[in-house]
């Protein structure tokens, strides 16, 4: 009775800090 | 250190880092390489289990029964991704 999300392929994306505690 | 993931061995968040929820991705800072990495939505899920210690396998089973994927994509998927958190010292990789 539970719907599942959908799946994006997991992924480490690195950012600086402009593109961006 | 290796970069070899098996099923098997259990994996673990890296004390040191700070994460932060971003238009619902986790965005974290490093305090060892002092880098800004976005998990993404899927990433984020999988840093939230991985709280405590987990079996790869117990994991995989979590992300079949949540996420609409198969299981032989997910185990290879998310075995792809706990290799690039392992390169940048984000994860623990334990025998079970």
């Amino acid at each position: 009775g539970m719907e599942k999300k959908q799946w994006h392929e997991p992924t480490l994306e690195t950012l600086d800090v402009a593109e961006t505690f | 250190m290796t970069n070899l993931i098996y099923t098997g061995q259990s994996v673990v968040r890296r004390e040191g880092n700070f994460v932060s929820d971003m238009k619902g991705e986790k965005v974290m800072f490093s305090i060892y390489s002092g880098k800004y990495f976005n998990l993404g939505h899927v990433g984020g899920r999988i840093w939230e289990l991985i709280e405590s210690p987990v079996p790869i396998g117990k994991l995989v089973d979590s992300l079949t029964e949540e996420f609409e994927v198969d299981r032989t994509s997910c185990e290879m998927q998310v075995g792809e991704f706990l290799r690039s958190l392992l390169k940048e010292s984000l994860i623990e990789v334990r025998s079970a």
